[in-house]
């Protein structure tokens, strides 16, 4: 079931265009994170979805509610949308308890005095903040702000649930326990949620579903699996994970069709479907290339390089390897390590066309 | 809207009759012209005014510039004992009324006064040649007066200033005396600049220094001669006088852009290094000693005189014990009618003022800087014009607007609360519009979409955002009631006296300098007690954002 439809959504600020014509659906109790590099206007598009921004044109619809249409008119003011906003600096209030933080919306919605009481108890329980209700927000941690913000976003029973790189202030290990619960609560009360994070690993490990945005414009959805193995575009290559682009003109050689790229650099594309004489681009990841100091055997290596850097990450080695104009990033069990200068084989285990 | 309207009837009315009139125009006669003038400077009064007051300001100028210049440098860049005494010490002398400030140098200096006594005493001194009362004591008091500002001024400017321009002097082979000269100073002319303009507008448009120092031996400045030709009902002189007040510092202000627009040397200390320090060396104490000699006589010896003095059971007798008394006090907040009248009215039109110009100060604030509706800037201009006009300007153009119908507020205590507010709403506007322009915007977001209506919001979240400048601006506004005196004394009619009019008048009345003396120390316990209610609320904001 469709929970939130976005249709052709528009919106500019003077000459910039922030988002251009984007659509998106997402279904119900679906985790959905919009991941791209920053100003790609994916903060714009979830102001415009909680209605903090009115959007120049297009339709956004919450269930069967229209949120905001251009064409007729309506723009239901954020206070209506019944959609919980987690802002990435907080925007906790600073003469407010976390408490009253946490209660506010109830307060608003004018709901009864132990009603309150239970339903504060029940989130600061569920965000483990049981003992912090009475502090301020200067006297908290950065990770108990971020947990009194979602507990505001949660605490009114949203339709929906919108995260502006909630994480990004946070340090690697709270970041990764903060992911988690996220996952979990998401998870526990099947909320719909939409996640904007710049982070690609955030997004991989979090959602049900990415959607890859650049420049205000829809690039690419799918599951994660999906997006960073099958990636449609340079752009999603590059910026989901990282990724070898490889340009070059398919020519046809005895019963084989092989990708010819700069001189000393050939491999076959027999399997994938394309024509003799086209030009085509690749992308491989790193962990898909395999180097070695000898010929394996008798499959035939795409070419041989010089290895010309090499980047210790802990868990793998990344090096640069040089074919001719070309370079390559590789990644290496620590195990199989190679010298800077030593000539190397090149084998492909997978890799991938790009439009 | 109606913002608009209190703003075009309390600002732009007033201020538009004053040039008018300055200029022949009036509701009874339409000699359009500049007649008044060419009357005015056929006295040989005016032109002697208009030097002394020029003389006063271009020596308050510079004599607080070297002062505040070898304080500060001292302060920011050596190694010098005691900093956050000095500072504090200056602030002490900065919250003292001129006025009083004034007082205590008759007491010290005057004939009779401690100084005499003492001299006397030591030396068997009879005859004493001070010239305690003359525009040179007007200069020198209004410098002890305002050199705390410009102290202030110069230490942000060096602090903030970035050391690795001077470093790169010294790199380059200066030494440090050439780099103070060749760097450091240059740098720091523009702060100079504007903050002497400041003090010089001021000096000028102070009352209540020259009128106690200058007019006992019949010398004038504008703003005497302006309160003289009011009190000879002359309004006609008075208003082309405050005229011709309003050029001069207008000529001064735009002189100083048109040289400094281009000039402008605000370099940002990014890495937030911090400033090289110079050893004073063996100097240091000498120089320590010279520095606190200075700041006791600026400011402990003016308050311990008054302070004794307002003990006192006549004026001019002894200091023995039993001619000390706590009498004065009693009379001056219980038993005396007139003095109770004054707090009550003081503290009425104060609060009364404070209040309306709070209102309309923040929502102007507000609508300027945190809304789209149009129009806010034109409103924010408008009420923050009369800062640039003396406060005994503002007393002149309320008489003018006032004295007739159809808003015939003359004679009723209205004209001053209308007055106060109108000096107090800049004010309030300029502590506000801090606290709306830091306010962060997502938290008005985060109560919309929490489900609170755009008034709600702005109710629950942007209000107590910036409460607390709204009530520390309050404050001070109710402290300038408390002490200001040109805009109650011009306007005040029987029964409307108020402190300042009371502080003014009662050492020509029946009460001599002990009663006066009385007053002072209760409105310096008063100031000094507001304004650390105001520096604690600051501290507090402060805290609150440097914890975030």
């Amino acid at each position: 079931m469709k929970m939130l439809q976005i249709k052709d959504i528009s919106k500019k600020f003077g000459l910039i265009t922030a988002v251009e014509d984007f659509s998106v659906d997402i279904g119900n109790g679906e985790l959905l994170a919009v991941l791209g590099p920053s100003g790609c206007g994916k903060s714009t598009l979830l102001s415009c979805i909680a209605g903090i921004l009115k959007a120049d044109k297009g339709e956004i619809f919450l269930g069967k509610r229209c949120l905001y249409s251009a064409q007729k008119g309506i723009n239901v003011p954020p206070e209506e949308r019944n959609i919980g906003f987690v802002f990435q600096n907080y925007a906790l209030w600073p003469h407010m308890t976390a408490e009253r933080n946490i209660s506010y919306p109830l307060r608003i919605r004018k709901r009864t005095k132990p009603f309150i009481k239970k339903e504060v108890n029940h989130i600061l329980s569920l965000l483990r903040l049981e003992d912090k209700g009475n502090r301020y927000p200067h006297q908290l941690s950065g990770g108990e702000q971020q947990r009194v913000s979602l507990g505001r976003a949660l605490i009114m029973g949203p339709d929906l649930l919108l995260l502006d790189e909630p994480l990004s202030n946070l340090d690697a290990r709270l970041r990764e326990e903060m992911q988690k619960e996220i996952r979990k609560i998401q998870r526990d009360l099947k909320l719909t949620v939409i996640h904007v994070t710049h982070d690609q690993s955030e997004a991989l490990a979090m959602s049900d579903r990415i959607v890859v945005m650049n420049n205000g414009k829809f690039i690419q959805e799918g599951s994660p699996d999906d997006v960073y193995n099958n990636p449609n575009s340079i752009f999603a290559a590059d910026f989901v994970g990282t990724s070898n682009i490889i340009r070059g003109k398919v020519v046809k050689s005895i019963n084989k069709l092989i990708l010819v790229c700069g001189s000393d650099f050939r491999f076959d594309v027999s399997h994938i479907p394309i024509k003799p004489g086209e030009h085509a681009v690749f992308s491989v990841r790193p962990e898909d290339i395999d180097i070695t100091l000898k010929k394996k055997g008798t499959a035939n290596p795409v070419g041989t390089g010089v290895i010309v850097e090499h980047i210790y990450r802990g868990a793998h080695i990344q090096y640069e390897v040089k074919i001719g104009d070309n370079s390559l990033k590789v990644q290496v069990h620590p195990a199989d390590s190679f010298e800077t200068g030593d000539v190397v084989f090149l084998y492909f285990k997978r890799i991938k066309r790009l439009k | 809207m109606f913002l608009g309207i209190i703003l075009s009837v309390f600002i732009l009315y007033p201020f538009s009759i004053l040039l008018l009139r300055s200029l022949g125009i009036s509701a009874e006669s339409f000699k359009p012209g500049i007649d008044i003038f060419t009357r005015i400077f056929s006295k040989r009064g005016t032109w002697k005014a208009l030097v002394n007051t020029i003389y006063t300001a271009l020596l308050v100028t510079v004599l607080t510039a070297i002062i505040s210049g070898i304080l500060a440098w001292l302060v920011v860049r050596t190694d010098f004992h005691f900093k956050r005494l000095i500072k504090n010490l200056s602030f002490l002398t900065f919250i003292i009324p001129p006025y009083i400030l004034a007082l205590s140098w008759l007491e010290f200096l005057g004939r009779n006064g401690y100084l005499h006594r003492i001299l006397g005493y030591i030396f068997g001194l009879k005859e004493y040649t001070l010239e305690y009362y003359s525009i040179t004591a007007v200069a020198i008091v209004m410098s002890i007066h305002l050199y705390p500002l410009v102290f202030m001024a110069l230490c942000n400017a060096l602090e903030k200033h970035d050391p690795s321009l001077e470093n790169a002097a010294i790199m380059s082979g200066a030494t440090a005396w050439k780099t103070t000269f060749s760097i450091t100073i240059p740098l720091i002319i523009p702060s100079f600049l504007s903050i002497g303009l400041l003090v010089f507008s001021r000096t000028m448009a102070n009352f209540g220094v020259p009128a106690l120092l200058a007019l006992p031996v019949r010398k004038e400045v504008l703003t005497t001669r302006i309160y003289a030709s009011l009190s000879d009902l002359n309004i006609d002189e008075a208003t082309a006088l405050s005229f011709l007040l309003v050029f001069l510092s207008g000529l001064v202000f735009t002189s100083y852009t048109l040289i400094f627009r281009k000039k402008s040397f605000a370099t940002i200390n990014f890495n937030g290094e911090k400033p090289r320090i110079y050893s004073l060396g063996k100097r240091k104490w000498i120089i320590t000693a010279v520095v606190f000699l200075f700041q006791g006589i600026t400011t402990i010896l003016p308050l311990a005189t008054i302070f004794i003095s307002s003990f006192l059971k006549r004026w001019g007798l002894p200091l023995k014990l039993e001619y000390l008394t706590l009498n004065n006090y009693i009379q001056l907040l219980f038993k005396n009618d007139q003095a109770v009248a004054a707090f009550r009215n003081s503290i009425t039109y104060g609060i009364t003022g404070a209040t309306f110009a709070a209102v309309i100060g923040s929502s102007i604030a507000f609508i300027s800087h945190s809304s789209e509706a149009k129009g806010g800037k034109v409103l924010e201009l408008v009420a923050s014009w009369p800062m640039a006009f003396p406060n005994i300007v503002l007393a002149v153009a309320a008489i003018l607007a006032w004295n007739t119908p159809p808003l015939a507020l003359y004679g009723t205590p209205w004209i001053i609360i209308v007055t106060y507010m109108v000096l107090f709403t800049p004010i309030i506007m300029k502590n506000v519009t801090g606290l709306i322009q830091n306010h962060d915007r997502t938290q008005t977001f985060a109560a919309r979409i929490s489900g609170a209506s755009p008034f709600r919001s702005f109710l629950d979240v942007t209000f107590p955002a910036i409460f607390p400048g709204i009530k520390s601006g309050w404050l001070l506004c109710f402290l300038i009631a408390l002490k200001e005196i040109p805009i109650s004394l011009m306007l005040y009619s029987s029964g409307q006296e108020t402190i300042g009019v009371l502080l003014f008048g009662m050492q020509s009345q029946s009460y001599g300098l002990e009663m006066t003396s009385t007053l002072a120390v209760v409105i310096i316990g008063l100031i000094f007690i507001g304004n650390i209610i105001i520096q604690t609320g600051k501290r507090r904001i402060k805290n609150e954002n440097a914890s975030d």
